[in-house]
């Protein structure tokens, strides 16, 4: 009993990370045009500061989460000023910065954490019982955390300021700047606030999963499906795409190995987009 | 037989009808104007015919052939040639490289006879070659051959423009603004270069604001808010009251 | 300007080409052999992505079309134990053929949208593999026949392979084919208002990269004789990119270049290859950053200097002269 409740509660969990993990990527990618493939490894990176923040100084691991998200942070305000800004109109660029330090980022990990299995202590424990089923504590929290953060940034981009310079300048950047926003503060802020989110998301899901160094791999690979299959300038379409996936995530390994597992999610995601090659929610390009 | 047809061309976008029911036709031979103010859909009648864009209903019928829902090649392919309005280049060629790469139709090597280099293949650019430099000194533009399009001044570039259009020998030219943003020389050389093209047989429908124009047009197709208000000579449409409001507001 | 050739221009490739072709005579090792091929193996797999990127489109999914060729040629030369001539060409026309079917409905996008949906195109093949049966799933094909036992006749037989694959690419882009996909990539609008079918040359420019590339793979899995799809995930595609852009994706011996001196890295000394993400990854930011046209660019971008500097001295001397 329980399995279709059980399968939403993990989509559930998973989406509300997938989406957060994406949001930073779809604000550069809509708002600045730029393709940020470093975006998992950053995640990563994130991942493991928490962890060494928790296991080796022993920090609390609310605490180290925190100090990730502001060290990110951090690290998004210097990559819009130094990668998105300067190579604005060349895609080439960024992806030969953002591929480098992808790599660098990689090895870096596999420096220190070499091929031991590592893992955040959990953020919860104990399970709650709902009566029709059991829900562990710490699925409930990654959840929480999710869908707060998430309520928040929407509340950000649809009901402030800031979110209407954010819509302004995805439309026409020149545009933006002649009716006097500052293009380049909410640039910095918004890349400051997209991968604080990221690193929320590797936080959390180095706990509920493990800390590894391809971790950012497999979550670019979610984040590219799930920002192409909503479509370009697309907020509500990540959220449905981003459950999307992570259904699909926590079905198919019931069902099949996890290579089969893998290939069968990721086609039936090629299939939607051989269907509609620019996405489903966004706006014409 | 009419060499342009149009029946009940109709094109919106979302709620917006910027082409409502436009009948339209155009003879073999003829220089045709196709005028409006500004916004009244004449571009978007070009991106129709060439079929940048699809029609909401209505047809386009072209020698007789039904083009309504041809891609642009395929127009292209059928002998109508264009330009743009906001004139885009291939920027990092040549002048004559522009001009050189337009003959992709006419000749047309395959794709095999190219790769493998084959006699056809070296004739055809051999040929291309030559008719490129007659088209670049047609059209005065011998003396900047090798320079890269994107460095010419505007006026050239619109010249280019046409001259990459002339290359793919169409039967049927539609020029979008061709005088658009010309100093006075220019657009008397320009006006000249397109009844000199009209004398080597080819049709021509020109979208244009500078009246200049009219003084070498046969008809001329007036429009406003996607709906023909005129058809006839253009000494009847500098007559036409329907026209003079329009153009300059029917209230004074 | 499309790049002009002239007999200047071919100089660096036949220096290149003398060079290994001596080379196998001091590093006869069959550690170093092993070295060469994967060099020459990347700088076909480099160079045949250029080919696709002429029309404007950077692809993230050429390493993914590599394996195709490499599986296809593996398990035909394993299971029905056909010679390496009709296997290593099966190879290179079955990853054509894959790339120009699944390339159809996504040729339509234009700049990075493409790029995007290659990526994953990639990435999903890649998993396809490695849950299939025929292929060895996860844990690669193994068993191979060699396709010399030989390590230097290997080696020869690579290098013409690779000398014909590039002499191909070279023909094809130096054509008013071409001319044609340089066109694509400049405008599409104006290359469709003269008749280009902007479809068919974007997957008959994908077509033929995935041809060299597929041929390129097989021959290397049939040297190796083990396949493992871990060898082709997202991070080899994206590198044979990065050769191509670190090289200087305006000129056709950009990719060489780049494959050649990445590849290398790691080799320069014992001990070095854990480091050696940091060192390439730091030479990829260098490049990035301060050479607009890539390494191969080099040249050009002296030449403007001095050219600048040569304007600016006169303007001086002008404007001495007229204060």
């Amino acid at each position: 009993m329980g399995v279709i409740p059980n399968i939403m509660v993990n989509a559930l969990v998973l989406a509300s990370m997938y989406i957060l993990a994406s949001l930073g990527f779809a604000f550069i990618f809509n708002m600045l045009g730029s393709v940020n493939l470093a975006h998992g490894a950053f995640y990563m990176l994130a991942a493991y500061i928490t962890y060494y923040l928790c296991a080796k100084a022993g920090l609390n691991n609310w605490v180290a989460m925190l100090l990730a998200a502001i060290v990110l942070a951090a690290i998004g305000i210097v990559m819009e000023r130094f990668v998105f800004r300067p190579f604005q109109t060349e895609f080439d660029r960024v992806v030969m910065v953002s591929v480098a330090l992808m790599t660098m980022l990689q090895q870096l990990a596999v420096q220190v954490s070499g091929s031991q299995t590592i893992s955040i202590p959990a953020y919860g424990n104990g399970v709650l019982d709902l009566g029709f089923m059991t829900l562990t504590n710490e699925k409930l929290i990654t959840f929480l955390v999710g869908l707060i953060l998430l309520i928040i940034t929407l509340y950000i981009v649809y009901r402030t300021k800031l979110g209407m310079q954010m819509e302004a300048i995805s439309q026409d950047r020149l545009g933006a700047a002649l009716q006097g926003i500052q293009v380049n503060k909410v640039a910095m802020l918004v890349c400051g606030m997209g991968f604080a989110l990221a690193a929320v998301a590797g936080a959390m899901m180095g706990a509920y999963q493990q800390v590894s160094s391809n971790m950012g791999d497999n979550i670019n690979v979610r984040i590219l499906m799930l920002v192409m299959l909503a479509g370009a300038g697309s907020m509500n379409g990540i959220l449905i795409t981003g459950f999307l996936m992570a259904l699909l995530d926590s079905v198919c390994p019931i069902i099949w190995d996890s290579y089969t597992a893998s290939a069968i999610a990721c086609s039936a995601v090629v299939v939607l987009l051989l269907i509609r090659p620019k996405g489903f929610f966004g706006h014409e390009m | 037989m009419h060499l342009l047809e149009t029946s009940g061309l109709t094109k919106r976008f979302g709620g917006l009808t910027v082409m409502n029911d436009l009948d339209f036709s155009m003879e073999e031979g003829e220089i045709k104007g196709f005028l409006g103010p500004n916004g009244a859909g004449k571009s978007t009648f070009f991106n129709l015919i060439t079929g940048v864009l699809t029609p909401s209903s209505g047809h386009i019928f072209y020698a007789g052939k039904e083009i309504t829902k041809s891609k642009p090649h395929q127009v292209a392919k059928m002998g109508i040639g264009r330009t743009f309005q906001l004139n885009p280049l291939f920027g990092e060629f040549t002048v004559f490289e522009n001009v050189t790469a337009a003959y992709h139709l006419r000749p047309h090597s395959t794709v095999p006879q190219v790769f493998f280099n084959t006699k056809t293949y070296r004739q055809n650019e051999e040929y291309i070659a030559k008719s490129a430099d007659e088209v670049l000194e047609f059209l005065g533009l011998q003396h900047v051959r090798n320079e890269l399009a994107k460095n010419l001044p505007h006026g050239y570039q619109k010249i280019l423009g046409v001259a990459r259009a002339l290359a793919t020998k169409p039967k049927l030219l539609l020029l979008d603004e061709p005088l658009g943003g010309m100093n006075p020389e220019e657009i008397a050389f320009s006006i000249d270069a397109i009844s000199k093209m009209r004398d080597k047989g080819i049709s021509i429908l020109v979208v244009e604001h500078n009246m200049q124009i009219l003084d070498i047009l046969d008809s001329v197709t007036v429009i406003s808010f996607g709906q023909k208000i005129f058809e006839g000579t253009p000494e009847g449409m500098r007559q036409d009251q329907t026209v003079i409001d329009t153009y300059f507001g029917g209230a004074v | 300007m499309t790049e002009k050739l002239n007999v200047k221009k071919g100089i660096p490739y036949a220096v290149l080409l003398l060079i290994f072709l001596v080379l196998p005579i001091f590093l006869h090792t069959s550690y170093w052999i092993g070295v060469l091929i994967m060099v020459l193996y990347k700088v076909v797999g480099s160079v045949s992505l250029r080919t696709i990127s002429l029309s404007g489109t950077l692809t993230f999914a050429h390493g993914t079309f590599i394996a195709l060729g490499a599986y296809c040629a593996g398990i035909l030369a394993r299971n029905l134990g056909l010679p390496p001539v009709v296997t290593i060409i099966a190879g290179g026309l079955f990853a054509a053929l894959v790339s120009v079917i699944t390339g159809f409905p996504f040729v339509r996008l234009k700049g990075m949208y493409y790029s995007m949906a290659s990526m994953f195109l990639g990435v999903t093949l890649v998993y396809v593999i490695k849950a299939m049966k025929i292929t060895g799933g996860y844990h690669g094909l193994t068993r191979i026949p060699k396709l010399l036992q030989n390590d230097i006749a290997c080696y020869y037989v690579f290098l013409a392979i690779a000398v014909v694959l590039i002499l191909i690419l070279f023909r094809f882009e130096f054509s008013r084919i071409g001319t044609t996909l340089r066109a694509l990539a400049q405008s599409q609008d104006v290359a469709s208002s003269i008749g280009v079918n902007a479809r068919f040359y974007r997957l008959l420019a994908v077509g033929m990269g995935s041809f060299c590339a597929g041929v390129a793979g097989a021959a290397y899995g049939l040297y190796s004789t083990v396949l493992s799809p871990t060898n082709y995930d997202m991070t080899f595609s994206l590198w044979l990119l990065m050769y191509m852009l670190i090289g200087g994706e305006d000129y056709f011996i950009g990719p060489i270049i780049g494959a050649i001196i990445f590849v290398l890295i790691p080799e320069l000394g014992r001990g070095l290859s854990a480091y050696a993400p940091f060192l390439t990854g730091a030479c990829t930011l260098i490049v990035a950053y301060l050479l607009p046209g890539g390494l191969a660019g080099i040249p050009d971008l002296i030449r403007k200097k001095k050219e600048q500097k040569a304007i600016e001295a006169s303007e001086g001397r002008d404007d001495r002269a007229s204060a």
